[in-house]
């Protein structure tokens, strides 16, 4: 049990100090990535044959598709951390990544959109992948409005890695009755991506876009993990403000039972 | 080189605008948060060592039971990764504050 | 331990049934809603029979749901909860009996009345009887996965709304398949038991995972 306890102590402590060391220079390091990628995406690359300029929304668009997917990836991964392990960090980095897998989903979501409306000329095609990542971006919002909804953060932890994994297992079920679904519902007429092979011209911006936006995501991740150990830290302070405040309206003999069993 | 005449561009501007918003919003929300935090904590910080410099008049034996007790559930209960986040980096928020924070951990359990 | 779950099934079995209790209610608010998407779409019979599965699926998908905030709130408020937590029963076993009495007064009686609402919407008798077949399977798969959400919202004083919002997502590969089955049962280049059988397939993976998921999420207190 010490071991334990002081597993608990020590490691958010260390993050704190670790992460307050990194967090610039990985804040510097994606901006400049990401500079470097906007200027190969709109300055230094060529417009495509077919899509014309639209394709430099490719840029954005399929990093954006990529961070909506990891950053799930780094939920379930937290979530098994938080049922299994039971590591001090792994609620928070849960929490930490929700909003920001949220926001890269709608990007995704809404440069999808951009692109389809000159591309297929509608807005919106319930085609196999952009359904796909709607459900994905509901997905997100169900878990964002659970963490709202339970006050306790460890409880409320506790429900959304479990609510997490199921829509991990969930994902590809989805994403193979969407596709099923589909082939059904044929489309009329789509000019389909897949089939074109990428020129290395567009592939040099997509990378460097893809690194950029990812350090961007992994720096505001670890941003919101140190805001959210904080937040934790008030709200144990002001706990015991409370208990403390409590103890000492208390006459002396009953104040440490009874301040202990109300400070849960 | 963007062609700023071709049919589309606004299309591509409108991409990369929604882009800088939803960027912006999660940098902004970010600082802001950290910053909302840090004084939060700052608030309380200035009132718990108030209250520590003050030798209260009342019961330091009832105190230190009040946080062994607490301690114990905690490794046990669900709190233990809110608690421990909660005493780990205190004093912690400049630069250099590792060290303090373990003394003030130590000092915690003992 | 047969005994112990057995005695759980008949006593929510009764509660639904008795004054209090949420009962048929599902049924008629199924009923409701096929009576609304009329007034809204008009009053054509060729578009009615053609849409008539999707109907039915949805308004089965939308009913499940309303009794399923209370699939273990009400046992969380009266303690009988705990008591299943301490059992030496499972709970995973307990989870999957509770959903099976919800399914009993929910999913079952709706899809065994759906012919008689596939009236309503001018469908053929083989369309109802597809209808039929694919809401028999592919409820269950809408109630455990519902209970899911049941679980993870148990000790919330206002579930209800966030319930929807956590489970619909999850619940649109069972919509996807049961309508495909139904549709493909009046014609199409499918072969019914295709769908059908990919349908059966997700009731079981759902009761296995919503089992699983909604004991965790009791044992966790959430």
């Amino acid at each position: 049990m010490p071991t334990s306890f002081l597993w608990g102590l020590a490691n958010p402590t260390r993050f704190m100090a670790l992460s307050a060391r990194i967090l610039p220079w990985m804040a510097a390091l994606s901006a400049v990535v990401t500079a470097a990628g906007l200027y190969l995406a709109l300055f230094s690359s060529p417009a495509d044959y077919q899509q014309g300029e639209t394709v430099r929304i490719m840029y954005i668009h399929v990093p954006a598709a990529w961070l909506a997917l990891a950053l799930y990836a780094i939920m379930s991964l937290s979530a098994l951390g938080t049922l299994v392990w039971r590591h001090p960090l792994a609620d928070v980095s849960q929490k930490a990544a929700a909003p920001i897998g949220a926001a890269f989903t709608l990007l995704c979501l809404v440069t999808g959109s951009l692109w389809g409306k000159p591309m297929w000329g509608t807005w919106w095609v319930w085609d196999a992948r952009l359904t796909s990542v709607l459900v994905l971006f509901l997905i997100y919002l169900g878990i964002l409005a659970l963490w709202r909804a339970i006050e306790d953060p460890g409880q409320a932890a506790r429900a959304v890695a479990i609510l997490t994994l199921v829509g991990f297992v969930n994902i590809p079920i989805v994403k193979f009755s969407v596709d099923w679904w589909n082939t059904l519902h044929q489309p009329a007429s789509v000019i389909r991506m897949d089939g074109a092979t990428i020129d290395a011209s567009m592939l040099w911006p997509l990378f460097t876009m893809a690194i950029g936006l990812t350090l961007l995501a992994l720096t505001l991740h670890m941003s919101g993990m140190r805001s959210e150990i904080l937040a934790r830290r008030a709200r144990s302070l002001t706990l015991k403000a409370a208990d403390r405040a409590a103890e000492r309206q208390r006459p002396l003999p009953l104040s440490a039972g009874s301040a202990g069993a109300g400070s849960a | 080189m963007i062609a700023l005449d071709s049919p589309h561009i606004g299309f591509v501007l409108a991409a990369y605008m929604a882009a800088a918003i939803v960027i912006a919003g999660l940098v902004l929300r970010a600082v802001i948060d950290s910053r909302m935090r840090n004084r939060a904590l700052d608030i309380l910080a200035a009132r718990g060592v108030a209250r520590h410099r003050v030798p209260s008049s009342g019961h330091p034996e009832g105190a230190s039971a009040v946080r062994t007790i607490s301690d114990g559930r905690d490794t046990v209960g669900s709190e233990s990764s809110a608690q421990g986040a909660g005493y780990a980096g205190r004093g912690e928020g400049e630069e250099g504050g590792t060290a303090r924070s373990h003394d003030d951990g130590r000092s915690d359990r003992r | 331990m047969m005994a112990a779950l057995g005695a759980l099934l008949v006593r929510d079995l009764k509660l639904a049934a008795r004054v209090g209790g949420s009962g048929l209610l599902g049924v008629v608010f199924f009923l409701m809603l096929v009576t609304l998407i009329p007034f809204a779409l008009g009053p054509d019979l060729n578009l009615l029979s053609r849409i008539g599965p999707a109907i039915l699926w949805i308004a089965a998908v939308l009913a499940t749901l309303i009794g399923l905030d209370r699939l273990f709130q009400g046992d969380e408020e009266d303690g009988s909860l705990d008591l299943m937590r301490m059992s030496h029963v499972p709970l995973e076993l307990v989870v999957i009996v509770k959903g099976l009495a919800h399914w009993l007064t929910t999913g079952f009686p709706l899809a065994l009345l759906s012919p008689l609402f596939g009236l309503l919407l001018a469908q053929e008798p083989d369309a109802m009887l597809a209808v039929m077949a694919t809401l028999m399977v592919g409820t269950p798969a809408l109630t455990f996965i519902g209970g899911i959400g049941a679980a993870l919202t148990a000790s919330l004083p206002r579930g209800g709304l966030i319930l929807a919002v956590l489970v619909l997502p999850l619940m649109i590969p069972t919509l996807i398949f049961g309508v495909s089955a139904a549709q493909a049962a009046i014609g199409g280049t499918v072969p019914f038991l295709t769908p059908f059988l990919v349908l059966a397939a997700l009731s079981l993976v759902a009761i296995v995972t919503g089992a699983v998921a909604s004991a965790a999420a009791l044992r966790g207190g959430g």
